[in-house]
């Protein structure tokens, strides 16, 4: 089990995408050198020389976007809250949870309570901290997965551009909802939901 | 819903790759938004890959590797990439046997998903295996691990140990949702 993140954890205090969102600077092989390859306006990309058991080197690439945060908001009907928008990366139009990056120097728990506001309008009176997890094995970052109860509505404040559907669906459907779409389900909601099922929340 | 999809389809005004690796590349679509204006969405695009949910007898098979690229020991379900032509059930058969040396009789697909991380333009699937005979392993020789077997019961708390790792967890709870574990 994961311990919380708080304002004392790495996680909750990013300072920039080098130090702050992965810091695991006791790597088991030796690194040689570190490269930056790829820059983005979001994050590096690069790789790291790294000398295997063998002795022999290779390149291991990697990226290091900034860590993010998923929010399963209750309302007071059990319902859940949905967000269906058109994923450009996918070309394709998804339904999942609200989500979002952790700006710099911002708490976990503080982002998951501002992508909830941003993207939806509902404000969340209770938050708490289901688990975090690292989503791939060579992508350098940690989602954070949140539980938003005692919600109240108001407006959202979309990103310029961002098209957001909000909508809910009854705890008990919502697994079936996301995963009936058509195409390929979104991933993003999939484990917070088994999750939280799991772990008896919903 | 695919008419839905259709009608929200946003122009795709130019993409380019930028960074190109053996494993995977990196660009950027240059997207209209529908209030006119134009957007850059990055992605790092490689193949699909497949977790493999393995059960032989009362346990999971698991892989314990290191990972350079996050700097982490990881103890996950095996997984690989799909090759071409592949489905996830072939694929996740022909991982299981070369990385762990079980040969399964039967295959299925439990759920196939984008892996959106909000960079990354991949999907994967996760499907379930049973009826493992032991056969010859056959690494690649960038493959350092080590095969394990996890109690079902104890391999959700595994996989939520630090590093917790997305696609294990899924994959267990995915299988528990199926009553197959």
């Amino acid at each position: 089990m994961t311990e919380e993140p708080t304002a004392e954890t790495p996680a909750g205090t990013a300072t920039g995408p080098a130090e702050g969102t992965w810091n695991r600077t006791d790597p088991e092989w030796p690194v040689h050198e570190s490269v930056i390859a790829w820059e983005t306006p979001f994050f590096e990309a690069g790789y790291d020389v790294v000398e295997r058991p063998d002795g022999e080197r290779a390149n291991y690439y990697w990226l290091n976007p900034s860590n993010a945060v998923i929010v399963i908001a209750r309302t007071e009907d059990d319902e859940l809250v949905l967000v269906d928008q058109y994923r450009p990366r996918f070309r394709m139009q998804t339904i999942g949870l609200p989500a979002g990056g952790i700006d710099d120097g911002e708490d976990p728990a503080e982002a998951a309570r501002r992508e909830l506001r941003e993207e939806t309008g509902y404000r969340a009176g209770d938050l708490s901290f289901v688990e975090s997890y690292v989503p791939s094995g060579w992508t350098r970052y940690v989602r954070h997965v949140f539980l938003a109860e005692d919600l109240e509505k108001g407006e959202p404040e979309p990103d310029e551009g961002e098209v957001i559907e909000t909508l809910t669906a009854p705890v008990g459907e919502v697994l079936d909802v996301v995963r009936s779409r058509e195409g390929p389900v979104n991933g993003l909601a999939l484990t917070p939901l088994l999750l939280a099922r799991e772990d008896g929340l919903l | 819903m695919s008419d839905r999809a259709s009608t929200h389809e946003w122009p795709v005004v130019e993409s380019e790759t930028e960074y190109e690796t053996g494993w995977y590349d990196g660009g950027y679509d240059l997207v209209g938004q529908p209030d006119g204006s134009e957007k850059k969405y990055y992605w790092a695009e490689l193949p699909d890959a497949v977790v493999v949910v393995a059960r032989t007898g009362d346990d999971l098979v698991f892989v314990d590797q290191y990972r350079p690229a996050i700097r982490e020991q990881c103890l996950e379900l095996p997984a690989g990439i799909v090759e071409d032509g592949e489905s996830y059930s072939e694929a996740g058969a022909r991982e299981l046997r070369e990385e762990t040396g079980f040969d399964p009789a039967g295959v299925s697909l439990l759920e196939g998903f984008w892996c959106a991380t909000g960079v990354l333009r991949h999907r994967r699937g996760i499907v379930f295996a049973e009826g493992l005979e032991p056969v010859e392993r056959e690494l690649d020789d960038n493959e350092f691990l080590t095969v394990t077997t996890v109690p079902v019961a104890e391999a959700l708390d595994v996989a939520r140990r630090e590093p917790a790792n997305d696609a294990t967890i899924e994959g267990i709870l995915l299988a528990r949702a199926e009553g197959l574990l």
